[in-house]
């Protein structure tokens, strides 16, 4: 009797041992991201004993990006990784795993439409959407009672708040926070009406009237703004800058800066533009390697993907790293909200979560991104027009990365 | 009076003094040139130690705060409240904040709390002192496994330096003193591969180390790293100034390569060795792309990869970062303090810059 209860337990053992699967997630999130991706990771496989997940740091972003162009080289590519667009369209499509029919319809349709556009290649949703974040608008409430609604009321109370009391020529506070940055021309061109590219994505269309209105502004920004590359949330916490736009990713670090500096603030959605207050998403996506991974594997993959974006771990993850959370059914459930009375910070990012535009998908955009970037140094340093410089931006891009 | 001056011209004293203005002019030049630039090496560090110890605000401040501070809290009916120093009818008193309504706030008189001053906060200079935050240290300690990143660290540091320094010893020694066909093609085409950018060849290695099975090893960490061909050129370059002449004398009475090696060779570059050591124990501490992209387990990680945990993409706890750089860097100044004397001379006797 004893031996055979024994071989039972060791069947038992050994087909359960066979049943479990383990998967891969290599990853770029460090410190209370990791934290949170921890705690949602161990809940998964509580309630998922047949699968272990490995959640692998890779570095940086960059690094994260060459370590999968090796792994893809090798054929034996993780079975789950982070990834921006562009790296998916330049190097990984082919290898990932299709995602449609996997992700219930109504988790999609719970989504913003901008936001999952990003993730679908040529018809194919490859990837969901992950830790995702967009730009809002910080403001010193001892300077700023009421936040500006529009570029108009932007710029001029910017104006008024930048002090320069011994004349020297340098002010002591200024109104606003300008770092160079792509993503401070691509925002306001899009808030202008702008267009990125024709609709074949042969041309970049930015040489228009919204180009030129969003450098403009920028250009009357500049003058009464603390013009820097560093970030910000240093000289807004310690009371140089009355605003400045960034990405709600920095909410930690300006929380930090303002208690030490003494200084109160909130945040506000974007000001409006001639068209309308969208900011950009931006952030990275997940997806599954079809590449080297089992059937079995995809499968679990998928489960804890699925489990990623259920109410409770997406919730959480918003909670616990900043990052925007983008399912509607959670922003409006009364947890988001009693959570939102504890932290007024948060509203409005929960506003402007739902205003945003995702980047068009080419696999030369990170080169495009970066013309963009120079155009926009090359304005504010005063070193071409407004026109001049997005006539020169349009032709690189036309000639080097759209085969014009 | 005239003196014979070492190169065996003649000076007079008008002359000796116009020669000694001209050397002390020269020297204090010098000096004032390398204090000048010992500063500007030393300021990084100098700031690296002063933002180990602030907050994030001192830390991000520009103008940089140089030495820590922190605002003086004072206890108001049992409440510990910050103090500032404001104006108050023309006088100024130092005042605690009890709360902020927009661009005010209301200031209380810590010995009288029943007096009461609504002010504009803008006016208001918070009352500080210094303080040097060490509890950093033990912040940015436990933000990683350091324990086992530093452990890790000196482990494949050390075997690959050793590991680097007795294979480049044999290379060295046979492109240095003995003859070969094609010796300098060959020691050309090594110098050759140091243009290669590591980038270039990480992909080609990982598939290698992945098909050998050594993926999320210590032999791939390790292996790699010990044959060095700036170790080759830095050893032949002093191997190169020990005469031929001692390997002669050695032949005479018997010695065979390896022992003339060994006892003679090896103990003549000990300057040599320990610059090499030196340098493949840097590069080796401040590895990070390599170990990231070649391991899988935390276990099996380093320190640089540790000091990721500080960084986010909206920003840096510099504070943390620099504290943990500090614990980081400390064991390669303890190794150049050591060794400063050898590594001088290597450098000096080898050339290098």
């Amino acid at each position: 009797m004893k031996s055979v209860v024994l071989l039972t337990l060791v069947v038992g053992i050994s087909a359960l041992g066979l049943a479990q699967v383990e998967i891969e997630f290599w990853h770029a999130m460090m410190g209370g991201h990791l934290e949170t991706l921890e705690m949602i990771t161990a809940r998964f496989m509580e309630e998922n004993p047949d699968i272990t997940v490995n959640l692998v740091f890779k570095g940086g972003y960059g690094d994260l990006n060459m370590a999968l162009i090796a792994a893809v080289a090798a054929g034996d590519p993780p079975t789950m990784a982070q990834f921006y667009t562009d790296w998916v369209a330049a190097a990984y499509q082919p290898a990932l795993l299709p995602l449609d029919g996997l992700i219930p319809e109504d988790v999609l349709n719970d989504i913003p439409e901008a936001l999952l556009r990003a993730c679908i290649f040529d018809g194919t949703l490859l990837t969901i959407p992950f830790n995702k974040s967009t730009l809002i608008l910080y403001y010193n409430t001892a300077l700023v009672p009421e936040p500006p609604t529009t570029w108009e009321e932007l710029r001029e109370m910017a104006a008024a708040l930048t002090v320069d009391e011994d004349g020297d020529g340098t002010p002591e506070r200024f109104g606003f926070g300008l770092r160079p940055y792509p993503e401070m021309f691509t925002f306001l061109f899009w808030q202008a009406g702008g267009q990125f590219f024709n609709e074949d994505m042969t041309e970049c269309t930015i040489n228009t009237e919204a180009g030129v209105q969003a450098l403009n502004f920028l250009l009357q920004l500049k003058e009464v703004s603390l013009f820097q590359r560093g970030f910000l949330s240093g000289p807004f916490g310690a009371g140089r800058i009355a605003m400045y736009i960034g990405s709600v990713a920095g909410i930690p670090f300006v929380a930090r800066a303002a208690e030490d500096g003494g200084v109160s603030w909130n945040t506000a959605v974007l000001p409006k533009g001639p068209v309308n207050n969208d900011s950009i998403y931006m952030g990275t996506d997940v997806g599954i390697f079809a590449m080297g991974s089992t059937p079995e594997e995809r499968a679990a993959a998928v489960r804890y993907i699925n489990f990623l974006l259920s109410p409770w771990a997406h919730l959480e993850w918003a909670k616990g790293t900043g990052y925007i959370p983008f399912r509607h059914s959670v922003i409006t459930s009364a947890e988001w909200q009693a959570y939102l009375a504890e932290d007024p910070t948060r509203v409005a990012v929960t506003e402007q979560a739902f205003h945003g535009f995702s980047y068009p998908i080419h696999r030369e955009f990170f080169s495009i991104r970066g013309v963009w970037g120079e155009m926009l140094e090359y304005v504010l340093l005063g070193e071409m027009t407004p026109e001049e410089a997005l006539e020169w931006a349009v032709s690189v891009i036309n000639e080097e990365y759209l085969g014009g | 009076m005239a003196t014979v001056t070492s190169t065996g011209r003649l000076r007079t004293a008008a002359g000796a003094g116009v020669y000694l203005v001209r050397r002390l002019t020269w020297r204090t030049f010098a000096y004032a040139v390398l204090t000048a630039g010992a500063a500007i090496m030393l300021l990084p560090f100098a700031w690296m130690l002063s933002t180990s110890g602030k907050t994030l605000g001192e830390a991000m401040r520009i103008p940089p705060v140089w030495i820590p501070r922190e605002q003086v809290m004072v206890e108001v009916a049992g409440e510990e409240l910050p103090l500032y120093r404001v104006e108050v009818a023309g006088e100024v008193r130092q005042l605690a904040l009890l709360e902020r309504t927009g661009a005010q706030g209301v200031f209380v008189d810590p010995a009288d709390p029943s007096q009461r001053y609504q002010l504009p906060l803008q006016e208001a200079k918070r009352v500080t002192r210094i303080r040097f935050r060490w509890e950093n240290f033990v912040v940015a300690w436990n933000m990683a496994p350091f324990d086992r990143y530093f452990l890790n660290s000196l482990f494949l540091a050390v075997t690959t330096s050793l590991g680097g320094v007795i294979t480049s010893i044999f290379a060295a020694y046979a492109f240095a003193k003995m003859n070969f066909a094609g010796k300098n093609w060959l020691f050309y085409l090594f110098i050759g591969t140091m243009m290669i950018p590591g980038q270039m060849l990480l992909v080609p290695n990982y598939i290698t180390i992945k098909q050998i099975g050594w993926y999320n090893t210590y032999q791939a960490l390790i292996v790699p790293w010990i044959a060095t061909v700036f170790g080759i050129f830095l050893l032949r370059q002093f191997f190169k100034t020990i005469p031929d002449e001692l390997w002669d004398s050695a032949q005479i009475d018997g010695c065979s390569r390896f022992r003339f090696l060994w006892q003679f060779v090896v103990p003549l570059s000990r300057p040599a060795l320990v610059t090499l050591f030196l340098f493949r124990f840097i590069g080796s501490w401040n590895s990070f792309l390599w170990v990231l992209i070649m391991t899988r387990d935390d276990a099996m990680r380093t320190v640089p990869v540790g000091l990721f945990a500080f960084s986010r993409e909206a920003g840096t706890d510099y504070h943390l970062l620099m504290a943990a750089a500090t614990m980081a860097m400390a064991p390669l100044v303890l190794l150049f303090l050591v060794a400063q004397r050898q590594f001088i001379q290597g450098v000096a006797r080898t050339g290098l810059k």
